[in-house]
């Protein structure tokens, strides 16, 4: 590596760790707000710095390889607390097992569908199929089946925060009220994002949010290439 | 109850030693990391390289646990701390997969329609298949 692409590594590194730390802060003064997500905020400040700057989006994404490449590690990461809460699993087999391959295959196929449905393109849909489960897992997915890992990303996220918003109230309109099950409900729809918005309710909840991230990840990263083929 | 939060304490008071730590138990998750892709390749599967590695690491702990709690509190004890730091701040790790994005743009202006319906409308289906199985199945413990 040269010393210029060094620098121009370190530069936009340094510039997007900046902006997660605005982020951060905006979280903080908002109370947690799911509105204020530090990764959304980062990705709309570095975006509007590349236009306004000129920058291609390719070197941008080639200077910042050491945090793609943490993507990785994080994702294995995923694992210690999907082990640490499978004596949960285990209590509630039926309802876990059941619940979360339901809402899989449902957020899989019913995203697909309704793409379809509206006209959209081929490449849309699948970008849209794995956009439940966490971001991470969602790009790999997205990649797997033809998708497009960015906006996979973007919808994830986007997605995310649509189901901290309205997880509770939809499920006690609908009378789920069940800790356990708002809390899987929001990890499988939704992610960390969602999770860490239910994570409030008490450790049951946010115990089932992460049992339902993790699990997710797995059961949609082996159904995906099979519904994709299928849809 | 006292000695004990001095033994931890004692503990986290070396910075060098937490940091050596923290290094070993990343290097530990890149090792999955590669496993889960040589596992994807060597056995077709279409599972994502990363994700193999969440179930191996997963299977692992939870084997450990059953027979060998010293390597399971050594495993935990390196690959905690990092693993929960990187699975903090897991935001910042996507922004520049993220960002592309802006390469997207002219997709998002024709199909607008079908992104926002289809993201709505499965977040709402999912979100109610979930709740509504798991309440239906799970051990009544808890009914407010």
């Amino acid at each position: 590596m040269s010393v210029h692409s060094f620098l121009i590594s370190a530069l936009w590194t340094g510039i997007t760790i900046a902006c997660y730390l605005i982020g951060l802060g905006c979280k903080r003064i908002s109370r947690n707000n799911a509105l204020a997500n530090p990764a959304l905020i980062t990705i709309v400040l570095v975006s509007v710095l590349l236009i306004t700057t000129h920058t291609p989006y390719t070197t941008y994404f080639r200077a910042t390889w050491v945090l793609t490449f943490l993507l990785g590690p994080a994702t294995v990461a995923l694992g210690i607390p999907l082990a640490k809460n499978f004596t949960h699993i285990r209590q509630s087999l039926l309802g876990v097992g059941v619940g979360l391959v339901a809402g899989s295959v449902v957020s899989m196929v019913s995203g697909a569908l309704l793409v379809r449905l509206f006209h959209g393109s081929n490449e849309l849909a699948v970008s849209l199929m794995p956009k439940a489960v966490t971001t991470p897992i969602a790009m790999s997915v997205a990649e797997e089946i033809g998708g497009v890992p960015a906006l996979t990303a973007t919808l994830a996220i986007v997605g995310g925060i649509l189901t901290a918003i309205t997880v509770k109230a939809t499920l006690t309109f609908f009378r789920v009220e069940h800790e356990h099950a708002v809390g899987l409900a929001a990890g499988t729809a939704g992610s960390g994002i969602a999770a860490s918005h239910v994570a409030a309710m008490g450790d049951g909840p946010a115990a089932f949010a992460a049992i339902g991230i993790g699990l997710n990840g797995l059961v949609t990263a082996l159904l995906a290439p099979m519904l994709a083929s299928w849809l | 109850m006292d000695h004990e939060i001095k033994i931890g304490n004692s503990k986290a008071g070396h910075p060098i030693g937490l940091a050596l730590k923290g290094a070993i138990g990343l290097l530990l998750l890149v090792v999955f990391v590669i496993v889960g892709k040589h596992c994807k390749v060597s056995f077709h599967l279409t599972l994502p390289g990363p994700v193999i590695g969440l179930a191996l690491l997963a299977g692992i702990l939870l084997a450990a646990e059953r027979f060998h709690p010293f390597f399971h509190r050594q495993l935990s004890e390196h690959v905690g701390p990092v693993g929960r730091l990187l699975v903090a701040h897991m935001g910042l790790l996507f922004v520049p997969a993220g960002v592309g994005i802006i390469t997207e743009g002219e997709r998002l202006r024709h199909e607008w329609l079908p992104v926002v319906v289809a993201m709505a409308g499965s977040i709402f289906l999912s979100m109610l298949a979930t709740g509504w199985l798991m309440q239906r199945f799970a051990p009544k413990q808890r009914k407010p």
